[in-house]
């Protein structure tokens, strides 16, 4: 039936093994074989001489306009903000091929798509997850602070490695300068700010903070944080269903002053588990970013780096179960919180934001040291935790260890080294440590008023009451 | 140790195929090709719906020659197997549409779900009275709702009647004149068409703003250069 002298030659695709000439980056690759489909375009893996891995985005006839051209040609002049970023490196253009492509590189095989998440495919622990909501909020920070805006964040486009949170953020190319409203896309519904689903707004950097609290609630919470009561009571989510949910009418599930949209517990029980674990400060953020962020775009949304220290601190709290070694959240007392001076803003004890009162379901289950895992519910009293000047506590695990961003005030967000770690006693295992692993000595102060310095690679004994001069800053060891 | 809670509450996405298996499908080896490309299609289907945080992907199928029956029951996509088809006889649209519309309807469709996909095959011609079979079809909300892809399987087909089953000027049937490019049509709706239902992609924003259900990215586009062998 197929007449064999006539080969499909579709002039805007590839076929394995066809040659690449990438003039920009001086080389000559080989197609490998076909990556897949979006709606832009195909995307292929390339075979290159120095084994580098790279990919090729190559765009259909009708996406290959010459503002996506100018858009990555103005890519590639400047520089990626992160190596996080899968950024264009290259633009490729090829005598009787139609339209043009670009190349970058391709995420290792150890980066996941968080959907493996949300489907419950990987087990990543807690403190990956939040690894991976600071590393993207970093990163769009980055960019952002470059004026540059990302216009189509959502869940397909994210990658983390599930041992230990690093990300990659990739589909690069629609990143442009904010304000220039350049470029073909609005965004991916469920994840797009309601202001463009209404159609008042083009994407921007305000869109994107939008888009990118979706994205972390959907990671700590797996669940929409507009898919409640409401959502479940739409038998077939089309298009116009999914304008009033997500654009025209959008409630979020947990507001406290508006419960229409509350969690089914049929469909949506990950949101109240995950409310019910979660300390109240990150609760309130959330209030936060789906009421004000909701109503006012433009002054109303958390701010990347409100979202850092949050993330962050709640990273820092992260206990094991003494029990069953789930990992649980250190809700210290109220005068702790009261001390450590979180800005209202952030949420803070005398934030005027109320957090949504539980419901029936989940009540019980939330108790300050009560271990989540419904099979333990043991009681956790007494957990070791490091509390820095008025800043910050850090619970103390077997395997914690403290960066320069906890103990140096200038050195925010420095995680490249670690200053101290969790050791314990050579010759007594029940008895734990802090070692110094910074190149200067600790003046540590203990509690029976004994002063002692503790030099690099020695450790002191993690007693209660005990005082670390760090130099920078000054810690207290608590129970 | 496991987190709290479980996988994300998916709704189910049911994807129709509807099969023209008429004796002239026989003709130059276009049912071998459609069998050939829907098999290709389904490594495709699975891996995309593996990053589908929406839905719970169900294929079936159904073929009309004389008359029309179901082939394959809703399954799940990674269970899923298509057994070849063999044509003969007449072409029964009607009564595949009078099937179809016994079966959009809660119940036996969920009371949560995504509107459905149906893809329709054909290389001819009803024998049948195909526009009651549609009107029914169309009466019911989710055959309304559904999103309906039609594919033309050589130059023959009545494209028509394809379109009126589509019911939106906006978009075409497809026109395969070639094994490859039914092979290409199929993998796109198998992929690209099923995640417009359930994993929203990336909207243009030249949107022309018409009342759709949903947004329907575009089909691949077909450069010629390939022969029209049908």
């Amino acid at each position: 039936m197929i007449s064999k002298t006539n080969q499909v030659n579709t002039t805007s695709e590839f076929q394995a093994g066809e040659p690449v000439h990438i003039n920009g980056l001086n080389i000559v690759c080989n197609v490998e074989k076909e990556l897949g489909l979006g709606t832009q375009g195909k995307v292929y893996s390339l075979i290159s001489p120095d084994n580098s891995l790279l990919v090729l985005k190559w765009y259909f006839p009708s996406m290959a306009t010459n503002e996506q051209y100018d858009i990555l040609k103005s890519l590639i002049q400047k520089e990626s903000p992160s190596n996080r970023f899968l950024w264009p490196l290259a633009l490729v253009k090829i005598p009787k091929k139609e339209g043009f492509g670009y190349v970058m590189s391709m995420k290792d095989s150890r980066f996941k798509s968080f959907s493996l998440w949300l489907s419950r495919k990987i087990n990543p622990s807690f403190k990956t997850l939040l690894t991976a909501c600071f590393e993207l909020v970093q990163s769009f920070h980055l960019l952002h602070s470059k004026g540059l805006c990302y216009q189509d964040l959502s869940l397909n486009n994210i990658y983390f490695d599930p041992e230990n949170g690093e990300i990659r953020i990739g589909d690069t190319d629609n990143i442009v300068i904010n304000g220039e409203d350049k470029g073909n896309v609005i965004g991916t519904p469920k994840f797009m700010a309601p202001e463009i689903i209404i159609g008042k707004a083009l994407p921007n950097t305000q869109t994107d903070l939008y888009s990118l609290a979706i994205i972390l609630f959907y990671i700590l919470f797996l669940n929409h944080p507009l898919e409640g009561k409401i959502e479940s009571s739409i038998k077939s989510l089309d298009l116009p269903s999914m304008s009033k949910l997500y654009g025209f009418e959008p409630l979020f599930i947990f507001d406290p002053n508006n419960d229409s949209n509350y969690p089914d517990p049929t469909f949506h029980a990950n949101a109240l588990i995950f409310w019910s674990i979660y300390p109240d400060f990150i609760k309130r953020i959330f209030v936060r970013a789906f009421t004000d962020g909701i109503k006012d775009p433009m002054h109303g949304r958390v701010r990347e780096t409100e979202w850092q220290i949050a993330l962050l601190a709640l990273r820092d709290s992260i206990y094991y179960c003494k029990h069953c070694g789930s990992e649980n959240f250190l809700v210290t007392d109220y005068s702790v919180f009261e001390k450590l001076k979180i800005p209202v803003e952030l949420g803070g004890i005398n934030s005027d934001i109320k957090v949504s009162k539980q419901s029936s379901i989940v009540e019980g289950v939330q108790s300050n040291s009560a271990c989540w895992n419904p099979k333990c519910k043991t009681m956790n009293t007494h957990i070791l935790n490091i509390r820095i000047d008025d800043r910050l506590f850090i619970a103390l695990n077997h395997d914690t260890k403290l960066f320069l961003h906890h103990i140096d005030p200038d050195r925010k967000y420095d995680f490249s080294n670690p200053v101290a770690e969790v050791s314990r006693h050579p010759t007594e295992p029940r008895v734990w440590g802090l070692r110094n692993l910074s190149t200067y000595p600790w003046i540590v102060g203990k509690a029976n008023g004994d002063i002692i310095k503790v030099n690099s690679k020695q450790s002191f004994s993690l007693v209660p009451g005990t005082q670390i001069d760090f130099g920078t800053s000054k810690g207290m060891v608590c129970y | 140790m496991t987190l709290p809670g479980g996988e994300i509450s998916k709704r189910e996405l049911h994807f129709i195929w509807i099969v023209d298996c008429s004796g002239s499908m026989r003709d130059d080896g276009k049912i071998q090709a459609l069998n050939y490309a829907i098999k290709e299609a389904i490594p495709h289907m699975q891996r995309e719906s593996e990053n589908n945080i929406q839905a719970n992907l169900l294929i079936s199928a159904l073929k009309f020659s004389t008359g029309a029956q179901w082939i394959i029951a809703p399954t799940r996509v990674n269970d899923f197997k298509w057994t070849d088809i063999e044509a003969k006889g007449e072409t029964d649209l009607g009564q595949a549409f009078i099937l179809l519309s016994e079966i959009l309807r809660i119940p036996p469709m969920t009371e949560r779900g995504l509107p459905p996909v149906l893809v329709l095959l054909s290389d001819g011609q009803p024998t049948d009275n195909f526009k009651d079979g549609l009107e029914k079809l169309l009466s019911e909300p989710w055959g309304r709702k559904a999103i309906r892809v039609s594919i033309a399987i050589g130059e023959d087909a009545n494209m028509d009647i394809l379109q009126r089953f589509i019911g939106d000027n906006e978009r075409q049937p497809l026109l395969a004149r070639n094994p490859e490019s039914l092979t290409k049509y199929i993998k796109w709706v198998s992929t690209v068409v099923q995640t417009a239902s359930a994993r929203p992609k990336s909207q243009q924003k030249y949107y022309d703003g018409s009342i759709s259900n949903v947004d329907i990215p575009k089909p691949p586009e077909m450069i010629s250069g390939a022969t029209d062998v049908w």
